[in-house]
């Protein structure tokens, strides 16, 4: 077991199980909750994949059904056996990864024992299944009300040309109705083996009891096959069409949506936690809340509480959105375009790129006062692969001059745009 | 974390709650003003203007460079109701010193920001200036469009709002839409005045601090204009009555896939007695969670919906049913609701739920000590409402000794309130 100090009085401790199940736990013994997280590398994106030199396709929407089919596979009621111990469980699909998390207070030996159970020879009724597809209907209807959701699923669709990526995570109801055991059956086999997935545990617990605990488990001790490595196959061509105007109907203000995609080479060219860390400092530096432009935006009134910009870095693609509501649209456009080219253009501000590293210091110390917070920044760190050990040491070491590189990214082959218009 | 110590300082009442297992430190400065709804749009936007017009940070540039320089110290203010007084917290927030070194006076810095932002706006004879008063205004209105354009948090609006038809002076909405337009530079100004002249004034402090240290930042630092006044506090009144007609509104609109589905129940219970936590639980039994009545039967068993919960609000004195569904299965739906609530009442749920809803009531409980924000706030309200400290532990007691016959109990005081659908097609109408 591997200790790691993550700050002066925390550590997080590795070890990877006889099964390949990678394990990382957190002890905060002062909390009274833990959480514990089984994060699965099987996400929305994994529709076409080579294994055994055989290429396969399978529907979008089945890392999702699946999720929702792990709570009562085996005629088990995951989430009824841990509300009897006063604990809850949930999971959720991302574009990249499956994760389950179950939180409790006592217990906990016994949760974790049936919470790991039921991740080893699931059996998946057709009654279930067919349950399933109806309450999954009813949740993709459900997103059709959001302009917000439309929007978003527009950008992608200008953004990248294969249907994997821009899919939306569930699929829709027509992909679900395709799925059936055996093709439960057989995801789950190609991608929920030990090897292909990791543990995480955050809370009042003893590494050392946790680990032998785990080793003496029926998941760690079972015969499990070899893990076949999987060629994940994915077109993060670019499409030929940038920007979209349209009005639409009962659209009572004007949505635009900007996107910069981040080159596939930059994946391959830079350690994780540096891409990370790059464009966070850079969008701060560019539209953060202490940045000129932020500032000229808000003076202009061309600011308001719908703005938005996050990044989205999936396994090995990423994209930037920029996002507001405004009825000074156009104005809005003109700036905002003007401010993200620039950022190629022109030199960031080097007093803000110094000052914002103590706020992300301080920030990282915030962190630790968050049970779910901390444990969802382990997990993260634990699935991409990012060096716990050595973060805040390299965010601290950033160089100026190493954002040069990353900002060449905002040029306009790499910006598209979407205006719903009232 | 350890029972929050109460001191006076300069007349403030000023309350410590320590904890070592927090690497933040919390101010909180709490103004609580006279009661009512009359001000409720100046009370909100003061939460705003402050914060956002410094006058010895008269940029965000200048502003959030500094507070970033303080270690990306959070600061913010809100605007919220307890009780029937309306109360604006200013909150600042940061990393504990011990973590940091050389930065000794972090938290007497962090201190005088608070101070600069409540004490020292931004402001031209005596008033906010026109433009800062124009951006709050414009903006409240830009949060209302944003409102409108997501369905659900629209249609929960119309709702509230059909729930408070018959309570008007009890519906704290922040902003208030309906009377946006009625809020001056005038009246947001004497508003502004009266945070020194007329409110009540506490502070709060938690994390792992040390209370020599602070009290001597509090002493030293603190704007003398700030000053307590005696404010009335009040509890909010709401009519009930077993006689009760429910009001039923259908709101349509062109563009919906599904009809949301809201129905609310009137209380009768008080904050933090007995009947509070039986309600909690019957909550949880009713629609509170994935073991709960309506989740197993309308979407488990029936396959109605994707979610359909139920939620206890005291503050609101409501247990409200929130659901998603097909049109053509919404009066079904909206049926099964009403039909599981008398199964409730009869007893029919099974001891294995009962135990189940009571234990994910103490396990929340008993998770409240893993949130500084959480506890805080709990404090705050319980000094307003009952003049004590929240006693965490008393609470988890009274959860533990709730019964069934208590359950079934509250559910029978329960009285159908509004049936409110966001529905397809038509005009509305009531």
């Amino acid at each position: 077991m591997n200790k790691i100090k993550i700050l002066k009085d925390e550590f997080v401790y590795v070890d990877t199980l006889k099964s390949g199940l990678q394990i990382a736990i957190h002890p905060t013994p002062n909390f009274k909750r833990t959480i514990v997280s089984l994060q699965v590398k099987f996400g929305g994106i994994d529709q076409l994949y080579k294994i055994n030199n055989q290429k396969r396709q399978i529907p979008a929407g089945v890392a999702h059904f699946l999720e929702h089919m792990l709570f009562s596979n085996n005629g088990r009621n995951l989430a009824g056996e841990f509300s009897n111990y006063g604990a809850n469980v949930n999971a959720y699909t991302s574009k990249s990864i499956t994760s389950y998390k179950f939180s409790c207070i006592d217990h906990f030996d016994y949760l974790l024992d049936y919470f790991l159970t039921s991740f080893i020879e699931p059996d998946f009724s057709n009654k279930s299944i067919e349950k399933e597809k109806k309450i999954i209907a009813h949740e993709l209807n459900m997103s059709m009300d959001s302009l917000h959701h439309k929007i978003y699923q527009k950008l992608k669709r200008l953004m990248y040309a294969d249907k994997a990526v821009t899919s939306d995570v569930g699929g829709t109801v027509t992909d679900i109705l395709d799925i059936n055991q055996e093709l439960l059956n057989e995801v789950f086999n190609t991608y929920y083996h030990p090897k292909n997935m990791s543990l995480i545990i955050s809370g009042n617990v003893n590494p050392e009891s946790v680990i032998n605990h785990l080793n003496q488990h029926p998941y760690n001790l079972y015969e499990w096959p070899e893990f076949k490595s999987i060629e994940r196959i994915s077109d993060f061509k670019n499409m030929k069409t940038h920007h979209h105007t349209q009005k639409v109907k009962n659209n009572n203000t004007n949505m635009v949506s900007i996107g910069v995609t981040v080159p596939t080479y930059i994946f391959t060219k830079y350690p994780r936690e540096f891409i990370h860390i790059s464009l966070g400092s850079i969008l701060s530096n560019a539209f953060g809340l202490a940045s000129k432009n932020f500032d000229t935006l808000k003076k202009e009134n061309l600011m308001n509480v719908s703005f938005s910009c996050n990044t989205n870095l999936e396994r090995d693609y990423g994209y930037i959105n920029i996002y507001i509501q405004t009825e000074k649209q156009e104005k809005y456009y003109q700036t905002i375009m003007k401010m993200i080219k620039d950022i190629n253009k022109r030199s960031l501000d080097e007093e803000l790129f110094d000052i914002d590293k103590k706020m992300i210091l301080g920030n990282y110390i915030s962190v630790f006062d968050s049970l779910s917070r901390i444990h969802d920044f382990i997990a993260s760190c634990i699935v991409e692969d990012i060096n716990l050990e050595t973060y805040l040491e390299n965010v601290m070491n950033l160089k100026f001059e190493d954002l040069n590189d990353l900002r060449n990214i905002f040029t306009k082959d790499n910006i598209y745009s979407v205006r719903y218009l009232k | 974390m350890e029972k929050p110590i109460k001191k006076s300082i300069n007349g403030i009442d000023v309350y410590y709650i320590k904890s070592d297992k927090f690497k933040t430190i919390t101010w909180s400065m709490v103004f609580t003003h006279e009661p009512g709804t009359t001000l409720i749009n100046e009370y909100y936007f003061l939460s705003n203007i402050l914060v956002d017009n410094m006058k010895k940070y008269p940029s965000n540039v200048l502003k959030y460079r500094y507070q970033s320089s303080l270690y990306g110290l959070d600061a913010f203010g809100s605007a919220q109701a307890i009780g029937n007084n309306i109360v604006n917290h200013f909150i600042v927030t940061y990393p504990n010193e011990i973590y940091l070194e050389g930065e000794d006076d972090l938290s007497k810095r962090a201190f005088i920001f608070l101070n600069e932002i409540v004490a020292n706006p931004s402001l031209r004879n005596k008033k906010f200036t026109k433009k800062a008063f124009k951006d709050n205004l414009d903006e409240a209105k830009e949060l209302h469009q944003l409102l409108k354009s997501v369905k659900d948090m629209y249609a929960y609006y119309k709702f509230t709002k059909t729930y408070y038809n018959d309570k008007k002076e009890l519906q704290f909405n922040f902003p208030e839409n309906d009377t946006l337009d009625q809020i001056t530079l005038d009246t947001l100004s004497n508003t502004y005045d009266d945070l020194f002249k007329k409110d009540s004034v506490s502070i709060f402090v938690t994390g792992d601090i040390e209370e020599e240290k602070f009290d001597a930042i509090i002493k030293e630092n603190i704007n003398p204009i700030i000053t307590n006044h005696q404010v009335n506090k009040t509890k909010r009144e709401f009519p009930y009555s077993k006689e009760l007609k429910p009001k039923i509104k259908k709101h349509y609109d062109h563009d919906v896939s599904q009809s949301r589905i809201f129905i609310a129940y009137l209380t009768e219970a008080e904050y933090n007695t007995k009947e509070h936590a039986s309600l909690a639980v019957l909550n949880n039994i009713y629609g509170g969670f994935d073991q709960s009545l309506l989740f197993t039967e309308v979407r488990e068993r029936e396959n109605l919906c994707y979610y359909i919960d139920s939620n206890y609000l005291p503050e609101e004195n409501f247990v409200a049913v929130a659901c998603s569904t097909d049109f053509l299965n919404e009066d079904i739906v909206t049926q099964k609701i009403q039909d599981i609530l008398e199964e409730v009442k009869i007893g029919h749920f099974t001891d294995e739920l009962f135990n189940q809803a009571k234990d994910n009531c103490i396990t929340s409980l008993e998770s409240l000590a893993d949130s500084q924000s959480r506890y805080l706030l709990q404090h705050i309200k319980s000094f307003h409402l009952t003049g004590h400290r929240y006693n965490l532990e008393h609470r988890i007691n009274t959860y533990k000794s709730v019964t069934k016959e208590d359950v079934m109990n509250v559910a029978k005081s329960l009285v159908l309130d509004t049936v409110y659908l966001y529905t397809k097609r038509g005009d509305t109408h009531e």
